[in-house]
């Protein structure tokens, strides 16, 4: 075996003299006799070799329910409303952490590693993926049929530090789930993913699939209903995260950067004031119920608040299909 | 059986002569033996590795380099191609397409950046430690890690691309995460990393202090709303650490990252072909070889050029023969006294041609022993022979 490694490792090189001492002529073919060349031309030795090799399956699940990986909570819940018993679910997000600010473990990569599929949402949602090493053949980028509609964040810091050229790390926003359209079409690459992966079990992820694109759709037309007649109006937010749902629905939604638990502090108030000087409205929007000294506060500077819940991590009680409707009726708060 | 005795007792009496005959004979076959031996392991070698390999992609010129470099990890194409050349293979749907980035070293060993299915895919196999989790992670060869005496949870410093160049790329302290199964093959004297970690060795992507909260005002030149200038005193992390991991980041897309080859496996030749054909334009950025292919080729050059040495062995081996020849009738000759001694004792002709004869048989057989052993003792230390060699 040593000497198998040997060669290897050493031969190349006098192998590679003593063709340029050869002449080398064949380095002066045609380059498209490279690829010209007949198709099936390299002997039935190596068809066999090649047979040998077809062999070769990443993705075999055959027997097994396939393991599969969902890197935030909707596309958990569209995996797991579709995929129903056939599959495996891995996600070793934390219940109480940020799936899109989670930084895993070695070991829970070890975990998305063993899954058959990866299903991430893109539009540079998992920031952690670039710092990991995953099987990217099994990487589904549920958002990448509608990349060229992603909205790029305005406030990405630029900068330059040494010989370098001057470079950014902006990025798009990611809450792609909250345009029930866009979750339909990510629901949908999950459903055809994992068609191809179980074709015996078409017709039930088919029924499943179905089923969830018809409540998604209802879900739309409930935001359409809620918001129809009130396109352009202004709306407060207390993050920004409801670009996609702002855009979807023609809302101009403006947005801070002010956590539900923690008062703002004297600076964040005179921005407030500034900006909401600049776009008046009655309503600013919350991820979670915001706390009561700031409940306060709004209310003397004239503004109420509804809660529009993200559902970007594991509920305690409700699914997604419930956070949105709920979300819908708060809605109606603003509208009516 | 008393010729016999006879025989070996004559060789006793002439060793002098009889060891040099011996001698020439074991030099004679010695080198073609050799060279058969040699180029048989070294055909063997390429060709397994090569037909394991069904299609290869990279950019186009040299195809020996580029089958080379995506086997051996040894000669380095002339140009890469992007990340995005890959993502339009693998959008192909007509094989798994695992790319390669071979351009560094770590002590002169070749470090490869690369995906998990590489190890599926060569069915190489974690005997110490684990697989690549983090960026900044490495998984030694077999032999690699015995000669840099690695275990896993050890660092390693990457080369410099230029020794020459203080404001290139720094080294990057590379995690041992695992060492590998031995193979035999050329796997075993490599570092496999993340693709993305040959990145940041590249110095496309790079962690430092988050510029706008933790760089001191020392190394910021212009501080303006988000637009950030810091001077070369920003200091890049040259280890990769659960503590600093987040703040790496990579500078531009993805698909323009640089893949210097790429190995694609089709599940079938009728993908292979189906790809080769979309790939065979003059447009296409990507040339996709059959290493199988360009392996035979090279060994049929070889080949040519070990028609000239066995030519030159078959002159030298002639010449020998002719010189035994002339040696064997002289050395009859002088015999010549000894041999009418033994007629006149009462020695039939046949049995003192017998007794000749069987000396002639015992040198010959001595000599192709001899050659044979030599031939293989030279196979077994040729590796170490050469290597010392090649370092010299």
């Amino acid at each position: 075996m040593n000497n198998l490694s040997f060669f290897s490792r050493i031969l190349p090189i006098p192998a590679l003299a003593l063709l340029i001492a050869c002449g080398n002529p064949a380095s002066h073919k045609d380059s498209d006799h490279d690829h010209g060349g007949d198709a099936h031309g390299h002997g039935h030795d190596h068809d066999h070799d090649h047979d040998a090799e077809s062999t070769f399956r990443i993705q075999d699940t055959q027997g097994q329910a396939p393991r599969v990986f969902a890197s935030n909570y909707p596309l958990r819940f569209f995996t797991e409303r579709i995929g129903g018993d056939l599959i495996e679910i891995v996600y070793p997000v934390p219940a109480d952490e940020d799936p899109a600010y989670w930084t895993p473990s070695p070991e829970d990569v070890r975990a998305i590693q063993s899954a058959d599929i990866l299903f991430l949402n893109g539009a540079t949602y998992e920031k952690w993926a670039e710092t990991v090493t995953l099987r990217e053949d099994r990487i589904v980028n549920t958002s990448a049929g509608f990349s060229h509609r992603y909205i790029k964040l305005q406030d990405a810091v630029v900068h330059s530090h040494g010989p370098g050229e001057e470079h950014s790390h902006a990025g798009t926003a990611f809450n792609t789930w909250l345009n029930p359209q866009h979750a339909a079409a990510q629901a949908n690459v999950i459903y055809e993913t994992l068609a191809a992966q179980l074709p015996d079990h078409g017709s039930e992820l088919l029924q499943n699939h179905e089923v969830l694109r018809e409540e998604l759709e209802a879900l739309d037309k409930r935001f359409g209903q809620a918001i129809a007649d009130h396109e352009n109006t202004t709306i407060l937010a207390s993050h920004p995260v409801y670009d996609y749902f702002a855009e979807r629905y023609s809302l101009d939604i403006v947005s801070l950067h002010w956590e539900p638990d923690e008062f703002p502090s004297i600076e964040q108030w005179i921005e407030f004031a500034e900006i909401h000087a600049d776009n008046p409205t009655d309503w600013m929007i919350w991820e979670d119920v915001p706390a009561d000294k700031t409940q306060a506060r709004l209310r003397e500077e004239g503004v109420d608040w509804i809660v529009f819940r993200t559902a970007m991590n594991t509920p305690e009680e409700m699914d997604y299909i419930a956070i949105m409707n709920e979300n819908a009726n708060n809605l109606l708060e603003i509208f009516e | 059986m008393r010729s016999l005795f006879l025989a070996w007792r004559y060789m006793a009496a002439h060793r002098g002569k009889t060891a040099i005959l011996v001698a020439c004979i074991a030099l004679t076959a010695y080198l073609p033996l050799t060279v058969h031996l040699l180029l048989q392991e070294f055909e063997q070698d390429w060709t397994q590795r090569a037909s394991a390999t069904p299609l290869v992609a990279g950019a186009k010129g040299s195809r020996f380099d580029l089958t080379l470099h995506a086997l051996y990890f040894q000669t380095q194409p002339p140009e890469t191609i992007l990340m995005g050349d890959v993502e339009n293979l693998r959008s192909q749907r007509l094989g798994t397409v695992i790319p390669l980035n071979a351009r560094y070293s770590t002590q002169n060993i070749p470090v490869v950046g690369t995906t998990l299915a590489y190890f599926d895919f060569r069915n190489l196999s974690v005997r110490e430690g684990e697989s690549l989790a983090l960026l900044g992670d490495c998984v030694v060869g077999y032999i690699a890690s015995r000669e840099l005496g690695l275990t896993p949870g050890d660092g390693i410093l990457t080369d410099p691309e230029n020794v020459f160049d203080v404001a290139g790329t720094q080294p990057l302290r590379l995690r041992v995460a695992g060492i590998l199964d031995e193979s035999g093959t050329a796997d075993d004297n490599a570092v496999f990393v993340d693709i993305k970690t040959a990145w940041v060795i590249a110095g496309i992507g790079h962690g430092h202090a988050d510029m706008k909260t933790e760089a001191s005002d020392d190394v910021v030149l212009n501080r303006e709303n988000n637009r950030i200038v810091a001077n070369a005193a920003l200091e890049n992390h040259i280890e990769i650490t659960p503590e600093n991991v987040t703040s790496f980041h990579f500078h531009g897309e993805r698909e323009e990252m640089p893949v210097t080859a790429a190995i694609v496996v089709p599940p079938d030749d009728k993908s292979a072909v189906l790809l080769r054909g979309r790939y065979q334009s003059r447009d296409s950025p990507l040339q996709l070889l059959v290493p199988g292919d360009v392996v035979d080729e090279m060994l049929r050059l070889l080949l040519r050029a070990r028609a000239v040495l066995d030519a030159n062995v078959i002159l030298v081996a002639g010449s020998t023969i002719l010189f035994l020849i002339l040696v064997i009738a002289l050395s009859l000759k002088l015999r010549g006294s000894e041999l009418e001694i033994m007629f006149h004792l009462g020695c039939a002709r046949l049995t003192a041609a017998r007794l000749v004869t069987l000396e002639l048989a015992a040198v010959l057989i001595t000599g192709l022993l001899l050659a044979l052993a030599l031939g293989a003792a030279t196979v077994q230390l040729a590796p170490l022979l050469l290597k010392a060699l090649t370092q010299t």
